[in-house]
């Protein structure tokens, strides 16, 4: 199946279970829990299903589009449910049938893994989806975000996009992927991969880089003082993608890795208390 | 009574393997504790688990619990009836409380005398009521290494429970846990897509699930997986690596288990085996496949979950992934190799051993100055110290390597094939390869005396600098791995029979500071324990390695310790041996008590008698004799000898009083005990001996 085909099915089948179809937040993150639908969706009270693509950038992952297998930006495809639906494992299953792949016709495996994200003060149990050893599915059931104590839980699907493509259309390499019937992934990603390993590895400004991410901290703690705490998310974001742009140019020490973590982390969670308060009063005007 | 079985099944999404087996364990444990609580008898119980759910099977539960009777104890019995013959009011009062009438009560003897009672009786209670209360106890009171919760009561489970079927017999056994209702449904295996199945009774449970291509219980499990293993070893004509690690773990990793055969590109058989194996068994619990010389042969086995269904599709995604990560081990393994050994050992520089105990590089050093000091002074065959000295520099290398970053596990393996692509000797690769071994108390040694040195110069290290930290274990932690590295000395040197002064080494190992006379006693003793261990599972009592301690703490040699054990196993079966170990106890004690210590020898003019004569005239000629023994460490000879003294020193004891008033005789008398008693000494401390 075609890697655009893979989306638009997923959208048809999650939209069918009541999963509102967002669009990607256009921002850089490492990853679709960074999403704000993701991040504040799941510190409320409030029932939520929601589904989406994500791009994620990892600038470490980058290989010059050389390696088959690895990648700086790549798709996610992300779906949050709040409460879990106690078939939730069925659904998923199911998804896969959306996208021609029929699990009784393969091994499918849950490999205990848990889950957590140190920037996002968040962690969950679950596991990696193995689809006849691939694995293409992180499943998680969050506990906490941003430190709290989640209160209902959220259950987060993310497939790895690519590999499922891979799988679906046997290919070895990301670049040969079919992206509709026409263009392939490497048309339309490879000059990227290779320009911007070119800037994480190389050209990336790491005294610009340490300047951003203290501007980025100072004006959230500001804007979040004064109950802005949306656009201040933004910048929590940007601050942890120069984080990974720093890292990726070999800029930040062991020591120094801690402490910058410790600061978004910080940052995100005034954001998610500043919402959570919010959430609250807003409940109780109702 | 008719009998009926009970069930519960918990259904969960999928349980980690290595949580199963406790939970089996504490779902029996619970329940006989609860059933036995409840006064429900039951004719047996068992757990099984896979990775979809965890049961519990009772067998032969009666229909009711069983009737209780209840005694309370009430006024004294004169207080029965008053003076005119009627109930007093006391009586009545009691009788009232228990629900019965003054006419019914019993007497009983109580600690104030005799009192009245009464009886109740409790009758027995429905099994599937009971039942009904102990379930969610049980499920309540599992614990596992990690928990969560998913749903509003917020209960903690290892993850969420989606089904409970729960029957006494036919009947539903009605409970709820974590919102979830229990009822008769169960579900089919998962790779037919889980499709529910309503189970008629307990009893027909296991059939009815085995028809839907699960098998619940481990064992049925455990036997097919062997038997399709031993299927394709068949078939191939090769041998299936039939790990029993990786067997227990794929037990919990599917409900029904099929072979997936595969084959990947001989290019792959170029990388070491260890780490071949290792890829395969961590990454995708695949069994590997050697011939019958144990070469590895270019196959995988992976198992999956019931059904032979998509065959093909599943093996070729296995070898594609497979071959992916040969390719990521193949790419470190070659990066590894041109890097160099000397540049991996470079980087230990960088590498903290501990925080107080500075880099690898200053630990290669210690052990290199130990590795010295052991080749002086074990006694026996000339080890090669060239090759020693040079594998000293190694054995830590690989710890910077990229192989051994990404699989810990083969931290020395890798070392041998680093030394080898670097020319070191064979000799000198496996002293790098084999120097973690043992890696438990069964595992294999090093293999040759220049390995077995370089391995114990490296638990040495450890133990002594650990010590000299004031690391040392105690209770069941054990952090830092010491006993291991203790039990590992003990093995290489008895298993080998090294003549060694342990206690030298240590004094004498490199360290910040020497280690004090109070550190070096405990730390041998921290060795003997273990040693002590080993004599213990070869047969030898507890006394007879208790007699033997002190020449460990004073000598330090274990091998010679343990052939001292063994003859004094050995003799002490001889007849007469028990009297000569009492009598030396006596003497012993004599000499404690006259607070007596003299090397003087005893002057034969102030014997007054035969027995004396006859005592001192064996010792001596057995002091002449053992000596030559003790030399050539023949401690059963010299045991033989000391029990023919026996009947001298019988008589000695029973005719002389030892104690005599004069005081010239008497300390004459204790001159002589202690020469007995120096005689004993050299061989074993024989007063430890229980009868």
């Amino acid at each position: 199946m075609n890697f655009q085909d893979i989306i638009l099915r997923f959208d048809a089948y999650w939209g069918k279970q009541g999963c509102a179809i967002v669009q990607p937040y256009d921002l850089e993150k490492g990853a679709g829990t960074f999403n704000p639908a993701t991040f504040f969706g799941s510190l409320t009270a409030q029932p939520m299903k929601v589904a989406y693509v994500e791009p994620s950038r990892r600038p470490a992952d980058g290989r010059f589009g050389e390696n088959p297998n690895r990648l700086a930006k790549y798709y996610q495809y992300q779906v949050v449910i709040k409460p879990p639906s106690v078939d939730i494992q069925r659904l998923y299953l199911n998804s896969l049938r959306a996208i021609g792949i029929h699990h009784e016709e393969h091994d499918i495996r849950w490999i205990e893994d848990d889950w957590e994200s140190p920037t996002l003060g968040a962690s969950g149990v679950g596991w990696e989806v193995w689809l006849d050893g691939m694995e293409v599915t992180q499943f998680t059931y969050f506990q906490q975000m941003a430190s709290f104590e989640l209160n209902p839980i959220s259950v987060e699907l993310t497939y790895g996009l690519e590999r499922l493509a891979m799988f679906s259309q046997k290919k070895k390499n990301i670049f040969d992927l079919m992206w509709n019937d026409c263009v392939t992934y490497g048309e339309l990603h490879k000059a990227q991969e290779r320009q911007f390993s070119h800037y994480n590895f190389e050209y990336a400004d790491v005294a610009n880089l340490r300047r951003n991410f203290e501007d980025y901290e100072r004006e959230a703690a500001v804007l979040i003082k004064d109950g802005h705490y949306l656009p201040a998310y933004d910048l929590v974001m940007k601050c942890s993608h120069v984080f990974n742009l720093m890292d990726s140019r070999g800029a930040v020490s062991v020591s120094e890795r801690v402490a910058l973590i410790h600061r978004i982390r910080d940052l995100s969670k005034a954001c998610a208390t500043a919402h959570v308060k919010a959430a609250l009063i807003s409940r109780s005007f109702q | 009574m008719n009998k009926r079985d009970a069930l519960l099944e918990i259904r969960i999404e999928n349980i980690p393997a290595r949580f199963v087996v406790s939970a089996e364990t504490q779902l029996e444990a619970r329940a006989r504790e609860l059933l036995a609580e409840a006064f429900l008898p039951f004719e047996g119980l068992k757990a099984y688990g896979t990775y979809k759910r965890l049961v519990l099977y009772i067998t032969g539960l009666p229909a009711k619990s069983e009737e209780q009777t209840r005694k309370a104890l009430g006024p004294p019995v004169k207080l029965w009836k008053d003076a005119d013959g009627n109930f007093t009011p006391q009586s009545a009062g009691f009788a009232a409380s228990q629900g019965t009438t003054p006419d019914k009560l019993t007497v009983e003897t109580a600690p104030k005398g005799e009192v009245l009672a009464a009886l109740k009786k409790i009758p027995g209670r429905p099994a599937a009521k009971l039942l009904a209360g102990i379930f969610p106890k049980i499920m309540a009171g599992l614990e596992f290494p990690k928990t969560m919760v998913w749903e509003e009561t917020r209960v903690r489970f290892a993850r969420p429970v989606r089904g409970l079927l729960a029957l006494y017999g036919e009947k539903i056994v009605p409970f709820a846990f974590a919102g979830v209702k229990s009822g008769r449904l169960t579900a089919a295996l998962s790779a037919r897509g889980s499709r529910r199945l309503a189970v008629a009774s307990a009893e027909k449970y296991f059939r009815a699930l085995e028809n839907a291509n699960v098998l619940v219980k481990d064992e049925d499990r455990a036997r097919t997986l062997e038997h399709e293993l031993e299927q394709v070893s068949k078939r191939m004509k090769l041998e299936v690596q039939a790990d029993p690690e990786l067997l227990k773990e794929n037990l919990y990793l599917v409900e029904y288990p099929v072979c997936v055969v595969g084959s990947y590109a001989q290019e792959f058989l170029k990388l070491p085996a260890e780490l071949v194996h290792l890829v395969m068994k961590k990454q995708l619990k695949f069994f590997s496949v050697c011939d019958s010389q144990k070469r590895l042969q270019p196959y995988f086995i992976g198992i999956r979950d019931g059904v032979s269904r998509g065959q093909k599709n599943v093996e070729e995604g296995f070898k594609n992934v497979l071959e992916a990560r040969f390719k990521d081990a193949s790419f470190f393994y070659t990066r590894d190799l041109a890097v160099g050994l000397d540049e991996l050992a470079a980087g230990l520089k960088a590498v903290t051993f501990q925080e107080k105990l500075g880099s690898m590089q200053d630990k290669t050093e210690r052990v290199s100055a130990i590795a010295a000091l052991l080749c002086e002074n074990i006694k026996g065959p000339a080890l090669n110290i060239e090759e020693i000295k040079k594998a000293a520099r190694y054995v830590y290398a690989d710890l910077t390597s990229n192989v051994v970053r990404e699989f810990t596990e083969l931290q020395g393996v890798m070392g041998y094939y680093y030394a080898q692509n670097a020319k070191l000797t064979e000799t000198a690769a496996k002293a790098v390869g084999e120097f973690y071994r043992p890696l438990s108390a069964k595992s294999p040694l090093p293999s040759s005396p220049e390995s077995s040195a370089l391995s114990l110069a490296g638990k040495v290290d450890n133990l002594v600098s650990h010590f000299l930290l004031g690391l040392v274990p105690s209770g069941s932690a054990d952090p830092h791995g010491l006993r291991r590295q203790a039990m590992g000395i003990a093995r290489i040197i008895l298993e080998n029979d090294i003549s060694l002064d342990l206690k030298a080494v240590c004094r004498n190992a490199p360290a910040t500071v020497p280690l004090n006379c109070e550190l070096l006693a405990l730390l041998l003793d921290f060795i003997w324990q273990r040693a002590g261990a080993i004599f213990a599972e070869a047969g030898f009592r507890f006394d007879e390695i208790k007699a033997v301690k002190e020449f460990f703490l004073k000598d330090g040699n274990l091998s010679d310790c343990r052939r001292r054990i063994a003859d004094l196993h050995a003799v002490r079966k001889t007849p007469g041996f028990d009297a000569i170990a009492t009598a030396f106890k006596r003497a012993k004690n004599i000499l404690k008590q006259a607070k007596f210590a003299s090397a003087s020898a005893p002057a034969e003019l102030l014997f007054a008698g035969d027995e004396e004569r006859l005592l001192y005239s064996d010792i001596r000629a057995l002091s002449a004799r053992l000596g030559g023994y003790l030399a050539g460490r023949d401690y059963g000879k010299s045991l033989v000898e000391l029990v023919s003294i026996k009947e001298n020193l019988d008589n000695f004891f029973n005719k002389v009083l030892v104690m005599a008033d004069d005081a010239a005789v008497r300390e004459n008398r204790l001159k002589l005990i202690q020469s007995l008693v120096n005689l004993f000494e050299d061989v074993a401390d024989l007063s430890q001996l229980q009868q």
